[in-house]
């Protein structure tokens, strides 16, 4: 069983409240996936990655991916070539000062060398699509584009975490007929069918406080279990 | 009325004229240009001139984009070492030869045109260097369509000219959200087209001839035209021109090589 | 004229024929077939000969590789073991170093089928027949580069091989080589004008740790080459050492991953 995390936001306690609900599972968990937003405006982030870094007991260290803020934040040290507009935009101008007093430097090295995500059997997990840290996809996001973003890697089982909640959109018996014209072949006729493929929002675990939410995933069987996790919040 | 689409110029003046020639011998009223106007042709400027001169509306290509903002393409959009270093030296050749006003022109060209339930784009209307290959994944490409809201998206890039209808796509959609499960909907897609116009200047198909698009708005007709040129005079002069003899080689053959990623759909982070 | 060669007692056994009508490719045979030791010179060589690096890479058993300029010591072999010499297309045959007569000595031609008489058919005696079909023209150029150590970028190699066959570069009549490709793997090429390339696998341990040491090279034979062009287009193909060992090192993850999955 896989557990699929997204969203910590430096809540470190959440992040506990969670690690102590795995450990309540019945079935071995071989697989702990964060699909981003180790940072965030939740809380400091120094402990966390020490926590993060250094897991306890039987913890299966964790397979982290880059989010929207690590994005961001790299954005505003120079990195990636841009600069943080969409942070800006959704949470204002303050939001760089922030970040900042929340994120050590040091942890930059760290941060680039994060990767955009993983493609592990038949699923995909990233933070946002399969083209951008960005993209938010929910299960208003037209279908065909929810489609378009598994057939691009082949992958069956689309998992990610910019929306913050947990969704599951399956995608079945979807066809489509297509006709090619070219200069020197004759008419080519296909007939395009796509195996089920389903889009996993996984939950955010430190965005709401004293609220975990995560998705518990078995590779086997394709079945997903929506994690929610009560806990104290710190004062 | 008949529109013709051209794409793919690469400063080739010599088949650009055919072409022309051609458009206005089937009456064509209107013309549009998908862009990548300069880039292994012996004659950016010229081709450029003769575009402006006739206030073509013209979309922005890979080509036209790395001249303004210097070679940016990760090398991950080549499909080999060789391809990369031919494509540098063919950007620099260009870089070093092109008019300062030529530039700015290509600079504030759009990246894609909408005109009615028509839209016209270089690569995708995602990215000028995605390509959007007959073989592409039909889903895949129906959303490429599908975010234009357009009927009909006319591209280039691949330098191989091709129409693709889509249709009777539907989609079965099961929703849990909120820890309720939705029912069951169907989601069907109307017919839509991509139209891929080919190459002007730098074929792929396998001969030496220009390839553009003729396109009828009122009976939504589609013809692929393959025009004959003296391509051997735009050969002679990318020998004279000091750019690499081998892209005259495999111009005359229909060879063109571009740079055309492994994974076609892959698009550049940077 | 034809003859089935009986070519497994000992002796000489001196091959030749024009460019690319199967030399090594019917000494490969005879020797693949060979119980005892396996035992092979190629006297119109330079320092390096890529045909005995196919041979040494394709053969079972160990190829023993001879120094032609020593008579006596091929002559010594021959007496116990069959010996192959290959004799390149534009040695002179009239020329040929004399052998002393108590060794046997076969001369054995390979030659494409409708090739008329030619000075082969006076010099062998025995005539085998080959691949394809005679090219009216002897080459005039010959272009050798040793590429050991270098290895390629695949896409960039099957640019440049299907250009040079192609005549982007002049007229190839024959082309062979042997490469080293990114994902540790080396390879045989070989064209002979009006054919198709020929491709394949060598047996060789496959590297992904720093550069393989194996011979890897290429010949080219025609007219009219652009030897510059060649060159510089095969090493605007091969990888610097930063993109080399990045993508062993990728390799190598591979390679550790599926071998846990099986």
């Amino acid at each position: 069983m896989w557990a699929i995390l997204s969203g910590i936001e430096g809540n470190l306690t959440a992040y506990e409240a969670v690690l102590r609900d795995l450990k309540r599972q019945s079935v071995e968990i071989e697989a702990l996936y964060i699909l981003g937003d180790i940072l965030g405006l939740q809380g400091p982030v120094e402990a966390l990655l020490e926590r993060l870094q250094s897991p306890q007991g039987g913890e299966r260290t964790p397979q982290i991916c880059a989010g929207f803020w690590e994005d961001q934040y790299l954005q505003m040290q120079g990195w990636g070539g841009g600069q943080p507009e969409a942070a800006l935009s959704q949470y204002g101008s303050n939001v760089l000062m922030e970040l900042e007093k929340r994120v050590p430097r040091s942890c930059l090295d760290w941060l680039r060398s994060l990767p955009f995500g993983f493609l592990e059997l038949d699923c995909l997990l990233v933070h946002g699509s399969s083209v951008s840290v960005s993209d938010e996809l929910s299960p208003q996001t037209p279908p065909w584009q929810l489609l378009d973003y598994l057939v691009r890697v082949e992958a069956n089982f689309l998992f990610c975490g910019r929306l913050g909640q947990c969704f599951s959109v399956q995608l079945q018996n979807s066809q489509i007929s297509s006709q090619v014209t070219t200069l020197d072949q004759p008419l080519i006729e296909q007939k395009a069918t796509s195996s089920p493929r389903q889009i996993i929002g996984v939950g955010s675990v430190g965005r709401v406080s004293g609220l975990a939410r995560y998705t518990l995933f078995y590779p086997t069987t394709g079945q997903i279990r929506c994690r929610t996790v009560e806990y104290a919040p710190n004062p | 009325m008949k529109i013709a689409v051209l794409s793919c110029i690469h400063g080739n003046y010599e088949a650009l004229n055919a072409v022309l020639l051609d458009l206005e011998q089937h009456k064509a009223e209107k013309i549009y240009c998908l862009g990548d106007l300069v880039g292994y042709g012996p004659y950016p400027n010229a081709v450029v001139e003769m575009i402006r001169s006739l206030d073509i509306p013209t979309c922005q290509g890979c080509w036209d984009e790395d001249i303004v903002e210097g070679l940016n393409a990760c090398e991950c959009s080549y499909p080999s070492l060789l391809a990369e270093q031919r494509g540098k030296l063919a950007h620099e050749w260009t870089h070093e030869r092109i008019y300062p006003e030529v530039r700015d022109y290509l600079a504030q060209l759009p990246l894609s045109l909408r005109e009615g339930d028509l839209c016209f784009t270089h690569g995708s209307p995602q990215n000028q260097h995605e390509y959007l290959l007959p073989e592409m994944n039909a889903f895949a490409a129906l959303e490429r369509v599908l975010s234009t809201g357009a009927n009909t998206l006319f591209c280039g890039h691949t330098h191989v000219p091709y129409v693709r209808t889509l249709e009777a796509g539907s989609i079965r959609l099961r929703v849990d959200y909120k820890g309720e499960s939705g029912e069951e909907t169907v989601f069907t897609t109307p017919l839509r087209r991509i139209v891929n116009v080919g190459s002007v200047g730098e074929p792929r198909h396998g001969r030496p001839n220009a390839t553009y698009v003729l396109y009828d708005t009122e009976t939504d007709h589609v013809q692929l035209r393959e025009v004959e040129y003296d391509y051997q005079k735009t050969c002679a002069a990318i020998i004279e021109q000091g750019l690499p003899p081998i892209f005259a080689w495999r111009l005359a053959r229909g060879l063109e090589f571009a740079e055309r990623a492994d994974d076609p759909s892959h698009i550049c982070e940077r | 004229m034809m003859t089935q060669l009986k070519s497994q007692s000992p002796g000489l056994y001196i091959v030749s024929g024009p460019a690319g009508s199967g030399k090594t490719h019917w000494i490969f045979q005879q020797l693949s077939k060979q119980t005892g030791s396996q035992i092979y010179g190629a006297p119109s060589q330079s320092s390096w000969c890529l045909d005995s690096a196919y041979l040494e890479s394709q053969l079972r058993g160990d190829l023993q590789n001879l120094n032609t300029r020593n008579l006596a010591e091929i002559e010594g072999w021959a007496l116990k073991s069959p010996v192959y010499l290959e004799l390149g297309f534009h040695l002179d045959l009239q020329v040929l170093p004399i052998f002393s007569s108590c060794v046997p000595c076969h001369k054995i031609a390979v030659l494409p089928s409708g090739l008329a008489m030619s000075e082969w058919h006076f010099w062998a005696d025995n005539l085998v027949l080959g691949v394809g079909a005679m090219n009216p023209q002897m080459p005039s150029q010959i272009q050798k580069s040793d590429l050991t150590g270098e290895v390629f970028d695949p896409a960039s190699l099957d640019m440049v091989w299907y250009e040079l066959t192609h005549g982007a570069y002049g007229e190839v009549q024959r082309a062979k080589g042997i490469f080293n490709v990114v994902d540790g793997r080396s390879f045989w090429f070989s064209f002979v004008a009006g054919q198709d390339s020929y491709y394949e696998e060598l047996n060789r341990p496959r590297c992904l740790e720093s550069r393989p040491g194996g011979l890897s090279g290429i010949e080219v034979c025609g007219q009219n080459l652009d030897t510059e062009a060649i060159a510089s287009n095969l090493a605007a193909s091969c990888l610097n050492d930063q993109l080399l060992s990045h993508y062993q090192a990728q390799y190598r993850s591979y390679a550790a991953n599926s071998e846990v999955v099986s």
